[in-house]
């Protein structure tokens, strides 16, 4: 019963994703047509043209592939060191007065601030994966220390009662807690990933990378291409969706 | 002798709680603290168990393990029933722990969350928790207290059935009277706060042969009553 409920909302979500999609793509077809100025709004015909070639150009695994593993190395190198310093932070206040403050900060310096120090201070393929890990740590060490902190109190009293080990306490009551705080701050933390590494990409110019291509393309007032290369960006969060929450189910199956 | 404590006094700011508290809790006794909501029961066990300590007085205990079965179950809310019963100890075959959990009442929903049971099942779910973890001392904090009477002595009747094969001792804190005279080996009878010991009776007939109508019980019942009144309790 109750999984042919799921499936049905299952289908129902769909269907009305798809409703949306559609509405979307009819109502850029008719502001294309009543602009009829290709450099201001292409066609989604034109757009799609341009998305084939790009995406069989010889290039663009290459491309995509390296701006991919930007984002994944900036994100991996964000998300392990917010859950340990939040961790850290959550049980030890000390530490997160500490942190508090650099915290602010990062979240204070404007984006545009933090990509162009990085591309002063490092190399070019380097300076996004800096970017990344300077805007996406606020979030994520602040949902991590804020889950630590919230757990019930009462939780923790019964499992010093029964004097469960540390591990198993950060194993079956600490990360469980946060998960759900965590979930949330993740969601939020994909689509910012993707958005700011290419930003800083189109700013840091690097060789290869998604933000070169837009870059190039908006030099050669190809609008079509940088409304391509946004469907690509949007893909790429949609990638990085699926792989967390394929990791997430990786890690339920192994308890 | 497993716990004893000797002239326990505990307040909290101006408030004073426990005064001069002094108990025994011998192997395979099961003793009820009877007394009146807000008395200082909870403080009580909670100083047995060692989340707070006393202000004055000692306590001396040889035993190692203790299990706690609060007023409110705190159970995981993202494990089923088995890993919450499990959690306390892994080292149990699920042979064990399944006979286990048909004993407290809880066949069939194993594999239930916490937030699919009715409030009567999670506390049967948090005292069969208590009793995997094999403690030798079990404290209850009013487990049953949410409860409906008839669902409450059904509750009490289960945990009879599972401590006659653990056998642990236990130190139960109530306020109601036929659930200290249907458990109890030895009912302790504390007075308003601050708490002091007004009363003890022991309860020789064994628990699975009492009748709460039986003339032994009746007398005890009008007795542990009128003590209460003496101390200036209504419960």
């Amino acid at each position: 019963m109750k999984d042919s409920s799921s499936t049905s909302n299952y289908i129902k979500g769909k269907k009305y994703t798809i409703i949306s999609v559609t509405s979307l793509i009819i109502l850029w077809q008719l502001l294309a047509m009543w602009i009829n100025s290709p450099i201001l709004v292409p066609l989604p015909r034109e757009t799609a043209v341009v998305f084939y070639n790009i995406v069989s150009s010889p290039f663009f695994f290459e491309t995509v592939f390296t701006t991919f593993m930007r984002m994944a190395i900036g994100f991996a190198i964000t998300f392990s060191s917010a859950v340990v310093l939040g961790m850290l932070a959550g049980f030890i206040s000390p530490i997160y007065y500490l942190l508090k403050p650099i915290v602010t900060l990062f979240k204070a310096v404007p984006t545009m601030g933090i990509i162009l120090l990085a591309i002063i201070w490092l190399d070019s393929n380097v300076a996004p994966i800096l970017v990344s890990f300077m805007i996406l740590f606020p979030l994520l060490f602040q949902n991590v220390a804020h889950g630590i902190q919230n757990i019930d109190p009462k939780l923790i009293e019964m499992a010093s009662v029964y004097k469960i080990s540390r591990i198993n306490k950060i194993k079956n009551i600490y990360l469980p807690s946060i998960q759900s705080h965590l979930a949330a701050g993740i969601s939020t933390a994909i689509g910012l990933n993707v958005r700011i590494v290419i930003a800083a990409e189109v700013l840091s110019q690097p060789n290869v990378s998604i933000g070169t291509a837009f870059q190039i393309a908006r030099a050669n007032l190809n609008t079509a291409g940088v409304f391509a290369w946004s469907i690509i960006a949007i893909m790429l969060v949609g990638l990085f969706e699926l792989i967390v929450r394929l990791l997430r189910k990786s890690t339920k199956a192994l308890d | 002798m497993m716990v004893k404590l000797q002239d326990i006094c505990k307040s909290f700011g101006e408030i004073d709680i426990l005064h001069r508290i002094s108990l025994d809790i011998d192997k395979e006794e099961i003793v009820c603290i009877l007394g009146p909501s807000g008395c200082g029961k909870s403080t009580l066990l909670n100083t047995i168990a060692g989340l707070i300590n006393p202000d004055q007085g000692d306590i001396q205990t040889n035993i190692e393990k203790i299990g706690y079965v609060f007023q409110e179950d705190r159970l995981l809310s993202w494990k089923t029933v088995y890993e919450n019963i499990r959690l306390v100890d892994h080292s149990k075959s699920a042979e064990v722990l399944n006979k286990l959990i048909e004993e407290i009442g809880l066949k069939g929903f194993e594999n239930y969350f916490p937030n699919e049971l009715s409030g009567g099942m999670r506390q049967r779910c948090s005292v069969a928790r208590a009793f995997n973890y094999q403690a030798e001392l079990l404290l209850m904090d009013e487990p049953f207290k949410s409860l409906d009477y008839f669902l409450r002595i059904k509750m009490l009747k289960q945990l009879i059935n599972v401590w006659e094969n653990e056998k642990s001792s236990i130190c139960f804190v109530t306020h109601e009277i036929d659930e200290a005279l249907l458990l109890g080996d030895r009912v302790i009878v504390l007075s308003n706060r601050p708490a002091e010991i007004v009363g003890s009776f022991k309860i020789e007939t064994r628990q699975k042969d009492r009748k709460l109508n039986s003339e032994t019980l009746v007398e005890i019942r009008s007795q542990i009553i009128d003590l209460l009144f003496e101390s200036g309790n209504s419960i």
